[in-house]
């Protein structure tokens, strides 16, 4: 957000009388750090709000000229950010019930407890707070501001996208490091896009996906008679990267034997297809990624120095979650555009305190948990508006679908048995869920169909913390 | 004609409210338990709940806030002995249309409950 000077907080009271106008300023001013500007009229204070534009408004309902509630609708019409309190000497429930039902944030009958009233005043504060920065967020995602894919205006952020676009310009080759989540194939996506080859499609080779065999045809190819089973000849995908960009994924898991064959062709700029003789030129681009540590890898024998340094020419490390918290709000509200967009629910908003929890969680998984939380979220809440327990729903499934698959390398490291348990809980979650998701949340028929007696599906079910209700349509 | 939902601990105001409301021609079902009533409303459709605020464990309140989210087009109406802007301002803000004080007469019931149902 604008960082800058804060401006002071703007309270506007109005009552007819004097005498508590005084007192609720001197209560206020103090208690809140606030600016408070007094009226003793309804128009009065009508017209002090065009052009003062406070944040709270506090206002006695019995006036001459303008009542209370009647003062509450125009400044509701005027700007429905700001937060309406009202107070009155004859209260009665019916009229309360009728402030609260018109829009009022609060009600309080006088006289009144001095610290409930700063305390109303304090929330009402922050709604308005919440309301102005939503509406802010909204305005600024209408603006095309994101071609290259990140969202976010915190300095972190700014400085990773300076470079992609200084790197997007050369030929240099790129290492893309980051935890997981943090949008290392998306960073890849930008410095292709912005670059002179953006024309030409991106190749991607997810590397731990493939096995070693296989990743050595599948990137520099093959001619016919090169292994039993080449019948024809077959084109890597360095040849059809060649004139633009290849992203080699997880770079940190591609067994050594190919990674002598990588540096040839950073080296010479050349391969060779299994079972030829003559090797081809190309002319690719190289991205690379890793969440892991080469360093550690290299001092382990995993990954061949020469290599690390060639591919490090140019590093990017990208930030975490955390360390670009200021930008949650506006990743939060491009997630939730993107997904009402895809589920044509385009009404659901974020309540202030739904926005408050995603601020304050901590995010392992970085941007990708976070799209995904908003994204279940999206799927799951049945009103208007996201709540923090539709949130804490989704986050909920957290532990249990993880996005690294079950053979993830970094996971079968350290102690066996604990090892084995993770990915027995991975597992049966995961086996769970899917029944489950199956089954509409219907236990038995879930049990049923995993061939699982009901009541060892339960105890399974409590054990990992799954609640059948989360799958009900 | 409308499935109506009430829920209140004095098994007597529930008779009497069915009784009312029943000859207006809506289909009733009377709780005396929070839990009953909540689970009734995972299964079966509501369009009104009218909730006590006092109850036996659970405040009518948190009732309702667990009703509105299993169906959130449902309509509501809040009646207490015992009102206070307080539990007036969270029943509105949990999705309440209306907030009644008890005692509530025959005529001005059927209206609350006929104008909540036609908005």
């Amino acid at each position: 957000m604008t960082k800058g000077k804060q401006l002071k907080k703007r309270v506007l009271i109005v009552d007819d009388e004097e005498d508590i106008l005084i007192l609720l300023k001197k209560v206020i001013s103090r208690s809140c750090n606030c600016e408070v500007v007094l009226a003793t009229s309804g128009l009065q204070a009508l017209e002090i709000a065009e052009s003062w534009q406070p944040d709270v408004l506090l206002a006695d309902i019995k006036m001459p000229d303008l009542d209370g509630l009647e003062l509450l609708k125009r400044i509701t019409s005027l700007d429905s950010t700001i937060t309406t309190i009202i107070m009155t000497g004859y209260g009665t429930i019916e009229m309360a019930v009728q402030a609260l039902k018109d829009g009022a944030y609060d009600f309080h009958q006088k006289p009144f407890d001095n610290d409930k009233i700063t305390g109303s005043i304090r929330r009402a504060l922050e709604r308005t707070h919440l309301l102005r920065e939503n509406r802010q967020l909204q305005q600024q995602l209408g603006k095309p501001l994101f071609k290259t894919g990140f969202v976010g205006q915190s300095k972190p952020i700014i400085h990773t996208l300076e470079l992609l676009s200084r790197l997007a310009t050369s030929y240099a080759t790129v290492l893309i490091r980051g935890e997981s989540g943090t949008g290392k194939e998306v960073a890849a996506r930008a410095i292709h896009s912005m670059s002179k080859r953006a024309d030409r499609k991106m190749i991607t080779v997810n590397c731990p996906a493939l096995p070693e065999h296989i990743l050595e045809s599948e990137l520099f190819g093959f001619v016919k008679g090169a292994f039993t089973g080449a019948e024809t000849d077959k084109d890597g995908l360095f040849l059809e990267a060649d004139g633009s960009t290849i992203l080699l994924d997880e770079i940190a898991d591609i067994p050594v034997s190919v990674q002598t064959k990588l540096l040839r062709v950073l080296q010479e700029k050349e391969i060779q297809p299994l079972g030829q003789t003559k090797t081809i030129k190309v002319d690719v681009r190289v991205l690379a990624s890793t969440n892991q540590n080469l360093e550690e890898k290299m001092a382990r024998g995993e990954f061949r120095e020469d290599l690390f340094y060639r591919l490090n020419v140019m590093p990017v490390i990208l930030p975490t979650l955390a360390e670009i918290n200021e930008d949650i709000p506006l990743l939060a509200h491009h997630f939730l555009k993107e997904f009402t967009l895809e589920y044509e629910r385009e009404e659901l908003e974020f309540t202030p305190e739904a926005m408050q929890f995603l601020t304050q969680k901590s995010w392992k998984g970085n941007v990708r948990q976070l799209r995904n939380t908003i994204h279940r979220a999206t799927l799951l809440c049945r009103d208007q508006f996201i709540t923090p327990e539709d949130l804490m729903a989704s986050t909920r499934f957290d532990h249990h679908s993880q996005t690294e698959p079950v053979t993830d390398c970094a996971f079968l490291r350290g102690d066996y048995k604990e090892a084995k348990e993770k990915t027995v809980q991975r597992f049966t979650t995961a086996y769970l869920t899917q029944a489950l998701k199956k089954s509409g949340g219907n236990v038995s028929s879930a049990a049923r169909q995993s061939g699982i007696d009901r009541q060892a599906f339960q105890r399974l079910m409590r054990r990992y913390q799954i609640i059948s209700e989360d799958f009900r349509k | 004609m409308a499935e109506i939902l009430i829920l209140d601990d004095v098994f007597d105001a529930v008779v009497l409210l069915k009784k009312i409301l029943s000859r207006q021609g809506h289909t009733v079902h009377t709780f005396t338990e929070e839990e009953d009533a909540i689970k009734y409303g995972y299964k079966h459709h509501i369009d009104l709940a009218i909730l006590d605020i006092k109850l036996k464990k659970m405040s009518g309140i948190d009732v309702l806030a667990e009703l509105k989210r299993l169906q959130p087009e449902m309509k509501a109406i809040i009646l207490t002995g015992y009102p206070t802007v307080e539990t007036a301002r969270d029943a509105l803000s949990f999705g309440a249309n209306e907030y009644c004080v008890k005692p509530i007469d025959k005529k001005e019931l059927e209206a609350k409950v006929e104008k909540v149902l036609q908005l």
